[in-house]
């Protein structure tokens, strides 16, 4: 495959990984109102955990059980919704910035074990991660091939929560949002939906880090900075948090804004650090969003249930 | 059917229900007055299940509710609306009505992905509930409105509509009138009227203002510091002297 | 023994850094990462005026902070303000924080680069005192400087008219608004507090370590878990958390180690 069309194959790839992403933390925060800054926490766990359970048996990192592919997606998904659920039973009732710090807290303290426990995912190091089904494809085919089961599980996941959220389950997660004082007086246990919401947000992300691990064959601590995190968060509040479609498209172009920057490095003159640069723009942007359109560029659609 | 016993709650250094104790008998319209700060929202709050006392027990039909989370209440069929309305915003005026009605199926998500016709099944007899709501309390054409845009006595029929969602054998109405031009509140007591004529439901209200009050209402509790005051008809409590102190000398 | 001692060293840089925090925090109401930002302005413009300009060293820490204060309340006055005006949650406020702090990152990095710094000091041998302890003479000085600053503090919160406004305001801002407190000037003197404190917290860190962009951002939430567990608002209670994290940190190495 050229090298453009390459390029444009692993950019898409990135982008589709972080649309999951997006996904996941608009249920969390776009229609229920959580606030979730340890996205990079679960994302790592779940490309740590598929890598586990499908790589072959190593002396140096855990697991190593040979399993097929969607046994490690469904094992990422699984061990995220339960670490969401161990972190979610004391936190749930937080006031929003102190669950944000929290959960920024818990994701760096992954972060943390994943780089200090060599002998289990070998740290700094990085660990090496199956290409799955790659005796099917020809080598030069692989990446669009995967970038197929990307796409699939994208669009699977898209069915999936669109249907949650256009019903009356997505019409109580949005009166929460809007009013929990409201939801208690009608009947919603709100803490349990919030849990829900945690559990199924948080599988989502652990979803999109084993599709990262099997896309990317290589994981390391810093693949899970809190930058991710803040660069998931851009995506859904400026596509357009509570609006599925909408998130996608700001992984996309958040994606390509970030990729996008180091080509200006040719452009710019010498000297300036172009990664820097690209700290700033997205520290911009936070800040924009904040201050002059925080629903995004997509708006909620009206109504909260469509099941008829 | 209501029985508040010996209830007391403080906040910090307040006590703002200091022993109250009264009766609210079914299929009435009973009013709760009484001087700014002397505790009726508090009690509502009391009863809703939304702060929990400090002493004393509240019945419900003989059981007691004063232990309960508040959404448990709503499942023994007892309904409120709040001082300010609370609409739902971002949310139109119809899907504010079809989110009240407990135990939704769809409200799960296993079933709204893999019980669909069920689930639609339930959604269309909440939404035809809704829409016949919507009639009753004729705003039905403000139905896609989003609930933000409303008037402010649009919200309070939207506030009032939603507590009728649920089906409750009583409703707590707290100041139902605040806000609200006399027109618009003929037409809320005429509904609460009519509701409590035919569908035998039971009615609370907090309420100032006294026209209302003394025109719908019987019987009236009054409380004061915390604690009831007097109880009567409208007559009886307006030649009752304590009452007539405790609103104009505090 | 060391360990204490290392951990007493952590705790006092970290300390110095909670309380500005601190008061940032309650009386503005919400968490500021950007503080992260000051901080690591404080230890460069020090680096900028020690290094390259060739001032004395007590004399560059304190231009830092007026300059320092300047800027946060520069700050203040485009973006925070006007959402306190809209009346935006203490969330949106915390979004906006985080941005400024990757912004003010980047442009340190851009301004200084990103490589290593450090001060052009002398390396002094560390002195040798019993228990086995070992202790720089930089080190002895950030401690020493530690509790003159808690002391200063301590009498400007407590003594001076605008101190007194400002616990007012971070116990309880409605009431203190009721009393006639102009609540905006009070936020000024926040900021400089603020900027106090950054300023010597992220010379002190530069001192005893060395100066990098991120700096800030690791010490923002041992700063964080300071300011929470001596709770908000509170500056004895942030230099009491401040003391405990950092002496804790140090001792969980025994753990590591041994176990």
């Amino acid at each position: 495959m050229s090298g453009a069309v390459g390029f444009l194959v692993f950019f898409l790839t990135y982008a589709v990984v972080y649309a999951i992403l997006a996904i996941g933390l608009n249920i969390q925060w776009g229609f229920t109102g959580l606030v979730n800054f340890g996205v990079a926490g679960f994302f790592a766990v779940g490309a740590y955990l598929s890598a586990f359970m499908t790589s072959t048996p190593s002396p140096y990192h855990l697991g190593g059980f040979g399993l097929p592919f969607p046994v490690g997606l469904i094992v990422a998904m699984a061990a995220s919704g339960i670490f969401a659920l161990i972190l979610g039973i004391p936190v749930i009732r937080l006031r929003e910035d102190y669950l944000a710090i929290v959960t920024i807290g818990f994701a760096e303290i992954i972060r943390y074990v994943i780089i200090t426990e060599e002998n289990l995912t070998k740290g700094p190091y990085g660990m090496g991660v199956i290409k799955p089904y790659k005796e099917l494809v020809p080598p030069s085919f692989y990446s669009l091939f995967y970038l197929g089961i990307a796409v699939i599980v994208l669009v699977l996941l898209y069915v999936a929560m669109q249907r949650a959220v256009h019903s009356p389950w997505g019409r109580a997660i949005r009166t929460i949002r809007e009013d929990e004082q409201v939801a208690l007086a009608f009947g919603k246990n709100v803490d349990f939906f919030k849990l829900q919401v945690l559990v199924v947000g948080s599988m989502i992300f652990g979803l999109a880090g084993a599709v990262f691990g099997h896309f990317f064959n290589f994981i390391t601590p810093n693949h899970f900075l809190p930058m991710e995190t803040f660069l998931v968060w851009v995506m859904v509040m400026a596509g357009g948090s509570g609006n599925n479609l909408g998130v996608i498209i700001g992984a996309l172009a958040v994606r390509g804004l970030w990729e996008g920057m180091m080509f200006l490095s040719d452009i710019l003159p010498q000297g300036i650090q172009i990664g820097a640069v690209r700290l700033a723009v997205i520290g911009l942007l936070l800040i924009l969003v904040v201050m002059v359109k925080p629903e995004g560029i997509l708006g909620e659609k009206k109504t909260a249930s469509d099941i008829l | 059917m209501l029985q508040v016993i010996n209830l007391e709650k403080s906040f910090g250094g307040i006590k703002a229900v200091n022993g109250c104790s009264f009766e609210v008998s079914k299929n009435t319209i009973t009013g709760l007055i009484g001087p700014n700060g002397a505790g009726k929202t508090t009690v509502f709050n009391l009863i809703s299940g939304f702060h929990a006392p400090d002493g004393g027990k509240i019945l419900f039909n003989g059981s007691r509710i004063d232990p309960l989370p508040p959404y448990r209440v709503p499942h023994l069929r007892l309904s409120r609306t709040f001082q300010i309305t609370r609409e739902l915003k971002k949310m139109t005026v119809i899907d504010n009505l079809m989110v009240a009605p407990l135990n939704q199926m769809g409200e799960s998500l296993l079933n709204s992905w893999f019980r669909i016709p069920s689930v639609k099944h339930q959604e269309q007899q909440i939404k035809d509930k809704a829409l016949d709501v919507l009639d009753f309390l004729e705003i039905e054409d403000l139905k896609d409105e989003y609930a933000s845009n409303l008037s402010g006595g649009q919200k309070k029929l939207l506030e009032f509509g939603r507590t009728m969602m649920t089906d409750p054998e009583l409703i707590l109405l707290d100041e139902p009138g605040a806000g609200v031009n006399p027109t618009l509140m003929k037409k809320l007591n005429g509904y609460i009227e009519k509701l409590q004529r035919r569908e035998n439901m039971t009615f609370f209200l907090i309420e100032h203002d006294m026209d209302l009050v003394m025109k719908l209402c019987n019987p009236i509790i009054v409380m004061n510091e915390g604690k009831r005051l007097a109880e009567g008809t409208a007559d009886e409590i307006q030649q009752n002297q304590e009452v007539l102190d405790a609103y104009l000398g505090g | 023994m060391q360990l204490i001692v290392n951990g007493i060293l952590m705790g006092a840089i970290i300390s110095i850094g909670a309380v500005g925090l601190t008061l940032v925090s309650r009386i503005l109401h919400f968490f500021y990462f950007g503080y992260a930002a000051m901080l690591v302005y404080g230890a460069y413009l020090t680096l900028t005026f020690f290094n390259f300009l060739g001032l004395p060293l007590v004399l560059s820490v304190l231009i830092s902070i007026p300059l320092l204060a300047l800027l946060a309340i520069l700050i203040d006055k485009i973006t925070f303000k006007n959402l306190r005006v809209r009346g935006t949650g203490p969330f949106g406020m915390m979004v906006v924080g985080i941005g400024l702090e990757l912004f003010l990152r980047s442009s340190i990095r851009l301004l200084w680069g990103s490589d290593v710094m450090r001060y052009d000091l002398p390396i002094r041998r560390a002195l040798v005192l019993p228990f086995d302890i070992r202790i720089t003479p930089n080190q002895i000085i950030i401690i020493s400087a530690s509790v003159v600053l808690m002391f200063l503090l301590h009498i400007f919160l407590d003594q001076t008219k605008i101190g007194k406004a400002m616990r007012a305001t971070a116990d309880n801002i409605v009431l203190a608004k009721v009393r006639g407190i102009d609540t905006e000037r009070v936020i000024m003197w926040t900021w400089v507090i603020a900027s106090i404190s950054a300023a010597f917290a992220g010379f002190f860190l530069a001192l005893d370590t060395r100066l990098v962009p991120i700096m800030g951002w690791k010490l923002l939430l041992p700063l964080f878990a300071a300011v929470i567990l001596g709770g908000v608002g509170n500056p004895y209670g942030a230099l009491a958390g401040g003391m405990i994290i950092g002496i804790t940190g140090s001792l969980s190495w025994i753990y590591y180690t041994y176990i």
